[in-house]
């Protein structure tokens, strides 16, 4: 591989270790990545950090001449969806409201990555405070996918996803509330991990939907993937929801045959056609190849996304109050009572999407609904339960991340229900906390990308990789490259 | 007859040296907004962690409060908008550390167990200034530390009870050292629910807020009382409400009414795992909690053969009944101790505006005084003398009476000496106490104790006086 190759296809490995070889620099790495984000015409950053990043890839080319031990990221650029808080710098959420907030500490994830001598380039787009399925409800404007600039690049993390697919960067962290990670990666044909709940410091991670949301990266492959997550998992004592747990170590390869189940689901009209089509293509390679494949019937997916907005707008009617107008953030221009204050400053501050949900989750959690809560967590209890039985007989669950490929930009974002279904077999592992991957299954017809959803059993992210990596190793999915980054 | 039911809910600051969910001190005289940081201040994307020590604290109030601690008890968000509370939320206990707890108070008609119903952690919000019309500033240094909330059943039945139960369980709180309790400095507030009912069916009550001493309380709940008995003699209704205690006008006054009543839309707090209690923390701290003020109280009494009164000033604080019991162990006389301690140490104390910890006088010095008083070589007025002078110099008692020469004059010799002279001088009195005029006396003995500096011994004094004016 030239230089050229390495940046735009290279795994984390061997980019690292052409860095630490010398035959090629970092801040010649860096200035790749930064004129790529430069040029681009889909909107997927918020902000760019250039001269910060250039700085720190000096201080890491003069760290490898004085012999300095380079981490297991060394030199490697990544961007950071802009609801993630880094020192220093702007944590909008995509929102009027947190517009010019800069974050005065950082999050956990961030210090780990940074430990490991990775390089921060800037700020990605997302949908307003995470809640979106298309990157449309961001109030700087929606992001373009790459395979498709009339099409959304879905949501909420899509501006990292994008970021990924376009070859703006190596790797990117997202956050996964419903899907966030999971579909936007998907629609950009790119791998995206949403971790076991408990296994990422969400302490930095503005907060939609504290019990489900995690922090998670989104990457080239599996293998990329599976080097961040050991890196960013793990207890954390500013987050008391993180598990101790033993550090994660990165997974060999393997010639064990899986017991493998796919969702009844695979066969529902809803399907597009060439989304079902490439499912059953790789089922059939993977029978071939002798692994145990069983359709099983998961009753689920009708239930989650109405369980899942339930539980996640209640609590997010109670993280998205301490937008108030008083001590950070958007305040109104004049106001003439403490009542008023509120009212205009949150009124004027959230755009739509956010507004709806606050309502919604306000309403639920009103004493004379307390039904609603309780019964949406019973069924996220049988969810989880009704998985724990599969993993009792199988290895991995198969699902489509989503119903359709990528939909065209202003399709339904007036439709919030239709939106709201494209979360359907995503959000089943955020209400579960179950570990779930998208990776990339090819191209429909009309070159756009389709994603599987592979989910393991909580904590068993070693078995969940080992899989994804084994089906990257014997497909070239991953590889795909939009026409423009090729 | 109307009868009252009173409960009283309770927020009493914990002592530890950091806040509840984050770093901050825990300091109420810094400026303010100087102990503060993101997690209190609720800044996006912050979580809270609990403070270890604040639980253990709470366990111990827990269990000296005879309450059942639940092994897992469970946080929960109080949603609602007020500029003193940074996250929209207060975060509180749905289940909480421990229920059914008792204290036990004493009443006329003996001794009464006031129930606890629960007794939960959460934490406190910012504190609100407003300065004038239009500007209103918020301190958040209060953000975030951490209280035990402790709530009675409705047992309570008048005023009296009400602050003899809140000043036991202030004690008890010091006593067990897990915080200051002080209601001036807001460290322990309390909000008493009222109604009046005529049968055994319970009134509609009304809350009472804004009672910034136990007097306050103590007004407040027999206004309340007054005013409720007199709108339903009136025909009228009671209406559920907050009301808030006008310290100036001293009277209640409505707050907000039901119908304003806040839906605190309460969930479990997502952001902390369930608190999980385990025996040892509990066997830990039960080590750690010395003789209660009711036991205390109750084994004074019939130890030392003393007064109720007494005993409660005693109990009150834990260090005084403890310098009490000490000076009794080095010899000193029960009345005699009790006496300086009651009157004497604790006048010293009041007119200084002194604590007690400056106090210079040891139980020994108690027990030596006594020794003197007992070998007649002092009597009680130099005794309480020197308490004062001592105070807080803690000179020994037998270097003092050295230095100042108080020895006692029981030299009957020198005492006829004296009292002759007296009688010289004072012609006219003698002359008209030997006409039957007995007031008299006490003058005669004023006089010859002045003259010795007040170091005679009175008894001598008086018998030798008698004598001389009687042979006239
Ligand atoms: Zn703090």
């Amino acid at each position: 591989m030239n230089n050229s190759e390495l940046i735009a296809k290279g795994s984390i490995k061997e980019i690292r270790e052409a860095v630490i070889n010398g035959k090629l620099h970092t801040v010649e790495l860096v200035n790749c990545f930064i004129q790529r984000i430069k040029n681009n015409r889909i909107n997927s950053f918020i902000s760019l950090y250039e001269d910060n990043a250039l700085k720190r890839a000096e201080e890491l080319d003069k760290k490898l001449k004085n012999r300095g031990k380079p981490g297991k990221l060394f030199g490697i650029p990544y961007a950071v969806k802009d609801n993630i808080a880094v020192k220093g710098y702007e944590v909008t959420c995509a929102s009027k409201m947190l517009k010019n907030y800069k974050a005065t500490y950082n999050a956990t994830v961030i210090n780990r990555l940074n430990d490991e001598d990775a390089i921060f380039l800037g700020k990605t787009n997302l949908d307003e405070f995470a809640m979106g399925s298309s990157t449309e409800t961001s109030y700087f404007g929606t992001t373009l996918n790459p395979w498709d600039n009339s099409r959304v690049p879905g949501g909420s993390s899509g501006g990292s996803a994008a970021a990924i697919a376009s070859g703006e960067s190596v790797f990117a962290l997202g956050s996964d509330t419903g899907g966030s990670i999971r579909q936007p990666a998907a629609f950009c044909g790119v791998t995206g991990l949403k971790a076991t709940y408990g296994c990422v410091s969400r302490f930095g991670l503005v907060a939609f939907a504290s019990s489900l949301d995690q922090v998670g990266p989104i990457g080239r492959s599996a293998e990329d993937l599976e080097l961040i997550f050991s890196i960013i998992s793990g207890f954390d004592k500013k987050d008391t929801t993180t598990k101790r747990i033993e550090n994660y170590k990165v997974s060999g390869p393997t010639k064990r045959k899986f017991n493998i189940a796919y969702t009844n689901d695979i066969f529902s009209e809803e399907i597009s056609p060439d989304i079902k089509g490439n499912i059953l293509s790789i089922l059939n390679l993977l029978k071939e190849e002798g692994h145990n494949i069983s359709e099983v019937a998961f009753n689920f997916s009708k239930h989650s996304v109405p369980v899942y907005q339930i539980l996640s707008c209640s609590e997010a009617s109670s993280n998205l109050a301490r937008y108030d107008g008083i001590r950070y953030g958007y305040q109104t221009k004049s106001y003439k009572s403490l009542l008023e204050l509120y009212n205009r400053s949150r009124g004027e501050g959230f755009g739509e999407e956010v507004k709806r949900r606050i309502l919604f989750g306000t309403y639920i959690l009103m004493a004379k609904n307390n039904a609603l809560y309780t019964s949406s967590f019973k069924v996220s209890r049988l969810i989880r339960e009704n998985l724990e039985n599969i993993f009792t007989e199988y290895d991995v669950f198969i699902t489509p991340t989503t119903f359709n490929p990528p939909f065209k930009i202003g399709e339904i974002i007036d439709d919030p229900i239709r939106m709201h279904h494209s979360d359907a077999f995503t959000s089943i592992c955020n209400l579960s906390g179950n570990p779930g991957i998208s990776i990339p299954l090819g191209l429909t017809g009309n070159n756009l990308p389709i994603g599987m959803q592979i989910i393991a059993k909580r904590f068993d992210e070693n078995n969940l990789f080992q899989f994804a990596k084994y089906i990257q190793s014997i497909t070239d999915y991953h590889k795909c490259l939009p026409e423009e980054v090729k | 007859m109307y009868k009252a039911t009173i409960g009283i809910e309770v927020h009493s600051q914990i002592k530890t040296r950091s806040k509840m969910f984050c770093g901050c001190k825990v300091e109420f005289l810094s400026a303010p907004n100087t102990n503060i940081c993101s997690i209190c201040m609720g800044e996006p994307g912050v979580l809270p962690y609990t403070n270890e020590k604040a639980i253990l604290l709470a366990i111990r109030a827990a269990l000296a409060l005879n309450a059942q601690i639940n092994k897992k008890s469970v946080f929960a968000r109080k949603n609602y908008y007020y500029p003193d509370l940074t996250k929209g939320y207060q975060i509180t206990q749905s289940v909480p550390l421990a229920e059914n707890g008792y204290v036990v108070i004493n009443t006329e008609n003996g001794e009464k167990k006031i129930t606890i119903h629960r007794i939960h952690i959460e934490e406190d919000t910012g504190k609100l200034f407003h300065t004038n019309d239009k500007v209103s500033m918020i301190d958040f240094n209060r953000s975030g530390v951490p209280l035990l909330e402790i709530v009675t059943d409705p047992v309570i039945e008048n005023e009296k009870e009400a602050i003899s139960y809140l000043k036991r369980l202030r004690q008890i709180i010091r006593y067990i050292d897990i915080s200051g309790a002080d209601m001036e400095k807001g460290q322990f507030r309390c909000e008493p629910n009222i109604s009046v009912s005529k049968d055994n069916r319970r009134g509609i009550k009304t809350e009472v807020k804004n009672l910034n001493s136990l007097k306050a309380v103590e007004k407040a709940i027999k206004y309340e009382i007054e005013r409720q008995i007199t709108i339903l003699e009136k025909g009228g209704k009671i209406i559920q409400q907050t009301m808030l205690w006008d310290e100036k006008e001293q009277v209640t006054k409505t707050m907000r009414s039901k119908e304003g009543i806040a839906e605190y839309r309460y969930f479990k707090e997502p952001d902390l795992i369930p608190l999980i209690i385990t025996n040892e923390m509990i066997n830990e701290q039960k080590e750690l909690i010395p003789e209660l003020p009711q036991s205390k109280f109750n084994r004074l009494v019939k130890e030392y053969n003393i007064g109720i009164n007494e005993a409660e000033i005693l109990i009150d604080n834990p260090r005084l009944s403890n310098y009490f019991e000490k000076s009794i162990e080095k010899g000193c006389g029960i009345k005699e101790s009790l006496g300086w301690i009651t009157t004497d140490i604790m006048g010293i104390l009041n007119k200084s505006e002194k604590k007690f910890s400056y106090l210079k006088i040891t139980p020994q010095h108690l027990a030596d005084l006594y020794k003197y008083i007992e070998n007649k070589i002092i009597n009680m007025n130099i005794a309480k003398n020197i308490l004062h002078e001592i105070a807080f110099t803690g000179e020994p008692v037998d270097k003092y009476i050295k230095s100042k020469n108080l020895i006692q004059i029981t030299d009957t010799k020198s005492i006829e000496k004296i009292i002759d002279e007296i009688l010289e001088e004072n012609p006219t009195e003698v002359k008209r106490y030997l006409k039957g005029n007995n007031k008299l006396f006490g003058f005669f003995v004023g006089q010859a104790m002045k003259k010795m500096g007040g170091k005679a011994n009175p008894t001598i004094v008086n018998k030798l006086l008698k004598d001389i004016l009687n042979r006239r």
